[in-house]
């Protein structure tokens, strides 16, 4: 067996500690469309009570979920090395707005939206205070999305008011035409985002 | 634009704050192949502003035909959490290899580096072999057993997750080497046969 070139192995799961593992589930059913396949009570010796294995896709588990009922989260977390974002990815721009309304509806509370060059994201709190990214890429092709990250503007980001965006998308530009329109500072926010005063 | 059924948006990347944006960018290459596509450093006077995001510095890293798997967010003050067991957060992140020789040959390649194994074990689904990053965050990897993504769901759907067989890999790779396939290992794992000498402490491991 090879023990010396570098294999890649891909990225597949994330595993969460929470101390509500019943409004995990639910959260990430309605926002990622996650199912339970299994929900087990974790062994004596194990430091949590109750783990369970969810996905939205092909794969057994894209997350798992470790509860230990009341674990709070870090009031500390600004001054830790921690997680900061998991980044989910839709194949459009439609199915990215068109969530962004559903989720509108469901009344699950929009932190930040932006065109970040590579991509268009929306942010999100999971009911932990978990960041939750979901995005689009700008490009079809995963190698010009790369290309774009290794020219990346010094700017960074624009921000962008999705409603404006999805009555753009609406009125018939392209999702082209809306990434160069949200560039150009069309569907700049009337009312900034809160960012510094966010939970990031 | 659907905007009443649920669209099912895949696992792409996760987001990581470090003080050690070096240490960590070296860590995932030796460990996972992670090479950097942008790292660049945020002006002082854009974060003093708030003009611009809360870091110090980035670094977009992949090991795969994705642009970016991991990001990592540099802040020079962030600690590692002394209570990290007693506060929600992220318990571990897991890349899957599509060979067991794969995931031997990476424990072999990776102990040869002196990075120090946290514990290893056979979940009935999968192998996994569990490190520490220099944050102290839990990187899986792992080998699906079932091969199928889909055999592995109905494995799960069956609810037999229990406790896993701790394993030493040490044992793994002596008996795949001695001509062992990896179903075999796997049954062999199951039934105790490569438990380690001295079991990890689940309270201090999983």
């Amino acid at each position: 067996m090879n023990t010396e070139i570098t294999v890649h192995p891909k990225l597949q799961h994330c595993g969460l500690t929470t101390g509500n593992l019943d409004a995990m589930l639910d959260w990430y059913r309605k926002v990622l469309g996650i199912v339970v396949h299994a929900r087990v009570n974790a062994p004596a010796d194990s430091p949590f009570k109750t783990v369970a294995f969810a996905t939205n896709d092909e794969v057994n588990h894209r997350l798992s979920f470790f509860e230990t009922p009341g674990l709070p989260s870090d009031s500390d977390r600004d001054r830790h090395a921690r997680v900061q974002h998991i980044a989910f990815e839709y194949k459009s721009l439609d199915d990215l707005l068109g969530t962004y309304l559903r989720l509108k509806t469901l009344g699950i509370p929009l932190l930040w939206a932006a065109d970040q060059f590579i991509q268009t994201a929306m942010y999100y709190h999971d009911p932990e205070g978990n960041i939750v990214e979901l995005n689009v890429n700008n490009f079809d092709d995963d190698w010009a999305v790369t290309e774009q990250l290794q020219n990346l503007p010094a700017r960074l980001h624009v921000n962008i008011d999705l409603d404006k965006v999805v009555a753009a998308r609406k009125a018939g530009a392209s999702p082209w035409e809306v990434h160069e329109r949200a560039i150009g500072g069309e569907f700049t926010p009337d009312a900034s985002y809160e960012l510094h005063t966010t939970r990031w | 634009m659907n905007t009443e059924i649920t669209v099912h948006p895949r696992l792409h990347h996760l987001g990581l704050i470090t003080a050690k944006l070096d240490e960590m960018t070296e860590w995932y290459r030796k460990v996972l192949g992670m090479t950097i596509t942008q790292r660049a450093k945020i002006p002082m006077v854009a974060r003093m502003t708030h003009q611009g995001p809360p870091f110090s510095g980035f670094a977009f890293v992949s090991n795969d035909e994705m642009d970016h798997r991991v990001v990592f967010f540099e802040i020079a003050k962030a600690e590692i959490d002394p209570d990290k067991r007693r506060h929600t957060g992220l318990q571990h992140v897991a890349f899957e290899c599509t060979t067991m020789d794969d995931l031997l040959g990476t424990y072999v390649r990776i102990k040869n580096l002196g990075i120090s194994l946290m514990w290893a074990a056979d979940h009935g689904v999968a192998f996994s072999l569990y490190y520490q990053d220099p944050d102290h965050n839990v990187v899986e990897i792992f080998f699906n057993v079932y091969g199928s993504p889909l055999t592995a769901t109905e494995y799960m759907k069956s609810a037999r997750p229990g406790m896993p067989s701790q394993i030493d890999p040490d044992k793994l790779v002596a008996a795949r080497k001695a001509g062992a396939e990896p179903w075999d290992l796997h049954t062999r794992a199951v039934a105790g046969e490569f438990a380690p000498a001295e079991p990890w402490d689940p309270q201090s491991h999983f």
